[in-house]
């Protein structure tokens, strides 16, 4: 029963889509960073399993590709691992020397696994001491509104990680939703009307609509 | 040892600690114009200026404490 109540007690819920996301205070390669200190930004924080291990290094070297367009949507990168912040350096290190690719976004070296576990980023049916391929991606008010998650035997795509924050920045701005396999300058989705009058004059307003709860428009 | 934003592993202040420093010397006054004038991304400015604080509220702090034992132990102010 005590066994039972103190396991209760250390269990840590995974954040949700639409919570705010839980501060942390880590040190990382670019100093001790607050999850605060990214507030009015974008953020994309995401962990990788560890190191100098192949995929993640393909990972860091398509983060970095991205970063430009990432700066011009306000969003920010943030990587992180259960690894020192000296392993962090000798690895960016190494990818800028062999592969000429500088890592321009901060790592965290989250060795005592504080910051992963909050973010439920360590699956042990995976790795007990590494944290799988996490993507969270929060808004400038630091609340959650995407949460991907990927094997450690899978890389991620970047191209769908920019469409993301394209859909939820246009949804934010226009009060939209954005259909399947919606890139920016394709028509987007009416939000479905909530009334029997709203769906009614819904077919006046010049919706391409197939049907009254379906209803297209372009920005 | 983790080297700060503003002041390297050695105590010297890095190239992001100087510009941070001389913006907040022309007379800016908060995270986003000093992120402004120096190009530094806003988190790293945030950053750097609470360990700015730090290192210099630090000693303060000290001095305070180092006080009031003398207070306490020296000249026996109950």
């Amino acid at each position: 029963m005590v066994i039972l109540m103190e396991e209760k007690a250390n269990e840590i819920r995974l954040p949700l889509i639409g919570e705010k996301a839980p501060d942390f205070e880590a040190a990382t390669t670019q100093g001790t960073l607050r999850l605060s200190d990214f507030e009015g930004s974008w953020l994309v924080l995401f962990s990788h399993p560890a190191d100098f291990t192949p995929v993640c290094t393909t990972e860091f070297i398509a983060f970095s590709e991205i970063y430009d367009e990432l700066k011009k949507r306000n969003t920010e990168l943030l990587g992180l691992s259960v690894d020192s912040v000296s392993s962090h350096i000798a690895w960016i290190r190494n990818v800028e020397e062999k592969m000429g690719v500088k890592i321009p976004f901060p790592i965290i070296a989250d060795l005592n696994k504080e910051v992963s576990q909050k973010f439920g980023m360590i699956h042990p049916s995976q790795s007990k001491t590494e944290t799988v391929r996490c993507v969270f991606i929060m808004d400038p008010e630091s609340k959650i509104r995407t949460i991907l998650y990927y094997p450690l035997t899978t890389g991620r795509n970047m191209k769908e990680i920019l469409r993301i924050i394209d859909a939820l920045q246009t949804t934010d701005k226009y009060k939209v939703a954005t259909p399947a396999n919606w890139k920016p300058g394709d028509p987007v989705v009416v939000p479905p009307p909530g009334t029997t009058e709203q769906a009614e004059e819904r077919t006046k307003e010049g919706y391409d609509c197939k049907d009254w709860y379906l209803c297209f428009k372009k920005l | 040892v983790i080297a700060l934003p503003c002041i390297s592993a050695d105590g010297k202040p890095t190239k992001s600690g100087i510009a941070t420093l001389s913006a907040l010397k022309s007379g800016v006054s908060t995270p986003k114009a000093v992120a402004e004038i120096t190009g530094h991304p806003l988190f790293k400015v945030r950053s750097g200026l609470r360990e700015l604080v730090g290192a210099v509220s630090f000693p303060l702090f000290l001095s305070l404490c180092l006080v009031l034992l003398w207070l306490i132990v020296i000249a026996n102010v109950p």
